[in-house]
């Protein structure tokens, strides 16, 4: 890895879409938060980019050696903070001085990459094993459920799809995803109705509540307020925005989480449709730099981490907006790069240099060079 | 895989389209009606006082006491309500166990001490006091005049209606912004309210006093079906005094009053002028240069129009009068002859050709438009519409209907050296002064003469008792029958007086009507004449109009 080579091949389009929409959430989290918010808020997306860069000069397939050390790290996280739930009640974090983690985020990453170094060799050998399928599956399940547990329903979804869209470029077949399907579907039922009726409880009584508002707008209490209020502040917004001074829905305490889970509220009342569809635009731009990165990929193991950050970035857009849009059912899924927390945006911002990592050492060779002239290396990586 | 991604973009992006642009306006009101508030300012209606200052009607601080109901204890709150502000307990009690659900009225407009003590129990939790304005009329003068409100403030009847608009003043509205906890994070405009105007009235309480006293005085006096008078500023047009009876009671309230004792009879009755009327005609006949004071006509008793007789109230052979003397005395033949014979064209149907348009420009037949509602405009035939005899009873005032305010009128536009000048009764609206309007009808000259010759019906003439000690008076008195049963009767008057005072630079006009008196003469000289004197003295003295 020469340097020419890393700043030939690095993703100025991802980067710079990234850093739009990091500067759209600085700008948007000053507007309903106050400055000692948004100065923490400023830590951790420089914390996160100077560890992303760093990320960027290390091969990936390092971390394959250390992944069961990682995962054993994970789990025991996962584990203490279980145990710090049940001692406190604070449930998704460890305080340290100066910050608090959320294990389950940056175990996220950890979960892509070792799932993606465990199954990588096994689809190159076997491809569309059902023991691959199965076992990659139970190998993000422990996790999952130890995130399900703390209660946290919406990141174990994201850990599920990311494993699926792992498996799904490791060449997993379309029975494999369709039996997975219906075993989604039998746990649904089995959660919400059958073991209910025999009194066993596993959801939480204000996950059921987020629910029954999902499938029931009209109805009262809390759940059913957020989600008023956010798709309020969003139709409200209109096409053009009300600006920051006139969205009150948002800035007067109507909207709450307006600055973590519910930002892209925020954004639809003071941008409008306009200033909305921008974002979503920008997010559709890191997937795809993040989906193009599977087949640029020097080995099978890079291209499954990048399909996993990819469906863990876009399962989180997804979900957090159709959320606040009232189309998706109110889970605590933050939005990248936009939502104010400190294990998140470093998560992210780790994943997306993850992503450059594997783009710089890429299978595509460099361009011819040009007769006598020196290359800008912005016309290399725009191909 | 990316095209799968990209599907779910997509999708969150239609989402939007569908709330941000398809049902934009409906969440804009969802979120409007949640942290928008708009809040009234209440404008306070104006007072009315008279010419100095003395308060007709004016605005007071009360408490309207109010409850959401259904309580638990309704006898409680009802005993505590009823017992505070001097209420029906069963009325209070009922209001509270209405099957209505929500907040009530128990109270409206209750006495704000009151109310305060009230306040003070123990029960007061359960009640909600609301400061609201309430109408009073602290002397119960001039009540046609001044009219009323309804309970919300709102003009019904009078100067309170047909001033609504500037004593209601208009009500301000400020808008602002709260947050999630219900506080006000700021004002987004503030239209401030703007109390109504303060109507001061030309009318004098004191004159106004003496008008209502005259009235009063002279039903019982003549045991009439009703009086009316009116005291008119010659110069300024402004009503002094306007009162009539049956009048109401003074210390009830407008609401209380029949129709017919608040009917502004001044200006929404119609009577026959009758010989009131005769200064119209000679003012025609002067103006026209057909005739001057001296002119002699020769009178008999009677005369005939086609196949109406026409005769003068006295007997009296066949005499020559002056035009002064035809009025000094009223003869009515006078007056036709002067119409028939000096105001005619030539043709055969052209008979009072050049009187009719005067009638019309004097005033009569129109309103006068002063500032009350409810003003006829009287019935004056139509020229085209003569007939033979016509010409043989409008000259003398009968055949056509007044009201008492377009002759009180006619008369001050004499007084006034033959400007006519619009009656009124509010002078300023917060201290600017209403314009009114005022036309030229008579020249100075003419006005003069007609001075001089309304001077001698009250120094010689029909009206002496209208002569007043110390001032000289000019003015005319009138007497008609009334119209009972398509026919004129012979038992049912309405007496006249109408004049001008000091004659000799008048600042007054008092009219005086009496309506069927039941009690001694009907002729308007004997009925009318000596009320006008009575209230024109005290008007004059109130003015501080020195006697000679």
């Amino acid at each position: 890895m020469t340097p020419g080579r890393l700043v030939r091949r690095f993703d100025f389009v991802l980067v710079t879409a990234v850093a739009a929409i990091l500067a759209y959430s600085y700008v948007t989290v000053r507007s309903v938060t106050g400055p000692i918010t948004t100065r923490h808020h400023i830590t951790y997306v420089a914390v996160g980019a100077v560890l992303g860069l760093v990320l960027v000069v290390v091969d990936p397939r390092l971390y394959r050696r250390a992944r069961w050390p990682a995962f054993v790290v994970l789990i025991g996280a996962l584990i203490v903070v279980l145990g710090l739930a049940a001692a406190r009640g604070s449930s998704r974090w460890i305080h340290l001085p100066g910050f608090d983690l959320q294990p389950s985020e940056i175990g996220k990453v950890v979960v892509i990459v070792v799932v993606a170094a465990w199954v990588a060799p096994r689809a190159q050998e076997r491809p569309g094993a059902w023991s691959t399928f199965l076992l990659g599956l139970c190998l993000v399940g422990g996790p999952a459920a130890l995130v399900f547990l703390e209660p946290d329903l919406g990141t174990a979804i994201v850990y599920a799809v990311a494993c699926l869209s792992v498996l799904y470029v490791a060449g997993a077949r379309l029975l494999q995803l369709l039996a997975f399907a219906g075993v989604i579907v039998g746990v649904v039922v089995l959660v919400f109705s059958v073991l209910p009726a025999t009194g066993i409880h596993l959801l939480k009584p204000y996950q059921v509540a987020r629910l029954t508002a999902f499938r029931d707008p009209g109805s009262s209490g809390p759940a059913a307020y957020q989600s008023q209020q956010s798709k309020n502040a969003i139709g409200s917004g209109g096409i053009a925005g009300k600006g920051v001074a006139g969205a009150l829905v948002s800035n007067a305490g109507f909207l709450p989480e307006e600055h973590t889970d519910f930002i892209f509220a925020v954004v639809g009342e003071q941008r409008g449709f306009l200033g909305a569809a921008f974002l979503v635009l920008l997010f559709a731009v890191v997937v795809w730099r993040a989906v193009r990165t599977i087949t640029l990929a020097a080995s099978l193991y890079e291209s499954l981490i990048a399909a996993g950050i990819a469906g863990m970035l876009v399962t989180q857009v997804f979900v957090n907006v159709g959320m606040t849009l009232g189309i998706m059912p109110t889970t605590g899924i933050p939005l990248p790069f936009m939502t104010y927390g400190g294990s998140n945006t470093v998560t992210n911002l780790l994943a997306v240099g993850l992503l450059l990592a594997i783009q710089v050492r890429g299978a595509i060779p460099d361009p011819p060079p040009f007769a006598g002239r020196v290359r800008e290396p912005s016309v290399s990586t725009m191909r | 895989m990316l095209a799968g991604c990209l599907v779910l973009l997509a999708t969150v992006i239609a989402r939007s389209v569908q709330l941000q642009v398809v049902a934009h306006a409906q969440y804009a009101a969802l979120a409007n009606g949640e942290h928008l508030e708009t809040l009234r300012l209440h404008a306070s209606r104006g007072a009315i006082v008279d010419a100095r200052g003395r308060p007709l009607a004016l605005a007071e601080e009360a408490t309207t006491v109010g409850a959401y109901v259904p309580l638990t204890d309704p006898a409680g709150v009802a005993r505590a309500v009823a017992d505070t502000l001097s209420v029906s307990r069963d009325v209070i009690y009922t209001r509270l166990t209405t099957a209505h659900r929500g907040h009530i009225d128990l109270v409206r407009q209750a006495d704000p001490a009151a109310a305060a003590r009230l306040q003070a129990l123990n029960v007061s939790t359960l009640l909600t006091f609301i400061p609201e304005e309430k109408r009073v009329y602290p002397l119960g003068m001039a009540m046609p005049i001044v009219g009323t409100t309804n309970i919300d403030g709102h003009g019904l009847a009078g100067l309170e209606r047909s001033y609504d608009r500037a004593l209601r003043g208009h009500d301000g509205l400020e808008r602002f912004t709260r947050n999630a906890t219900g506080a006000s994070i700021s004002p987004i405009a503030v239209t401030p309210a703007r109390d109504g105007g303060r109507l001061q009235l030309a009318l004098d309480l004191q004159i106004q006093a003496a008008a209502e006293r005259t009235v009063a005085s002279t039903q019982r006096r003549t045991g009439a079906r009703s009086v009316v008078a009116i005291v008119l500023d010659v110069r300024t047009g402004g009503v002094l005094g306007m009162a009539a009876t049956p009048a109401p009671n003074s210390s009830a309230a407008y609401g209380e009053a029949t129709p017919d004792e608040v009917r502004l009879r001044a200006i929404a009755d119609q009577y026959e002028p009758g010989s009131t009327f005769k200064t119209a005609t000679i003012a025609a006949g002067l103006d026209r240069g057909a005739i001057t004071p001296g002119t002699r006509f020769t009178i008999p008793g009677c005369i005939w129009i086609y196949n109406r007789k026409i005769c003068d109230a006295e007997r009296h052979g066949t005499e020559s009068l002056s035009v002064s003397q035809i009025l000094t005395v009223s003869s009515n033949v006078g007056a036709v002859k002067i119409a028939y014979e000096r105001l005619s064209g030539k043709g055969s149907g052209d008979h009072g050709k050049y009187f009719a348009p005067y009638i019309a420009r004097f005033g009569f037949g129109k309103p006068t438009g002063i500032d009350l509602p409810g003003e006829l405009r009287g019935s004056v035939p139509d020229y085209r519409t003569w007939s033979g005899t016509t010409i043989g009873n409008i000259p003398f005032g009968q055949g056509l209907g007044v009201t008492p305010l377009q002759v009180a009128a006619f008369y001050a536009m004499v007084a006034n050296g033959g400007v006519w000048t619009q009656p009124h009764v509010v002078d300023r609206i917060d201290g600017v002064p209403v314009p009114a309007a005022r036309i030229r009808m008579l020249p100075t000259a003419i006005a003069a003469e007609l001075n001089v010759m309304l001077r001698n019906v009250v120094s010689t003439g029909t009206g002496v008792k209208a002569a007043i000690r110390g001032y000289g008076v000019a003015g005319k008195t009138g007497t008609t029958q009334k119209v009972v049963n398509g026919t004129y009767s012979k038992s049912h008057y309405v007496g006249w007086f109408v004049g001008f005072a000091p004659a000799a630079a008048p600042r007054i006009v008092t009219l005086v009507l009496v309506d069927d008196n039941t009690k001694g003469s009907y002729y308007g000289g004997d009925t009318a004449a000596p009320a006008f004197a009575d209230l024109t003295a005290r008007a004059l003295q109130a003015l501080g109009v020195r006697r000679r």
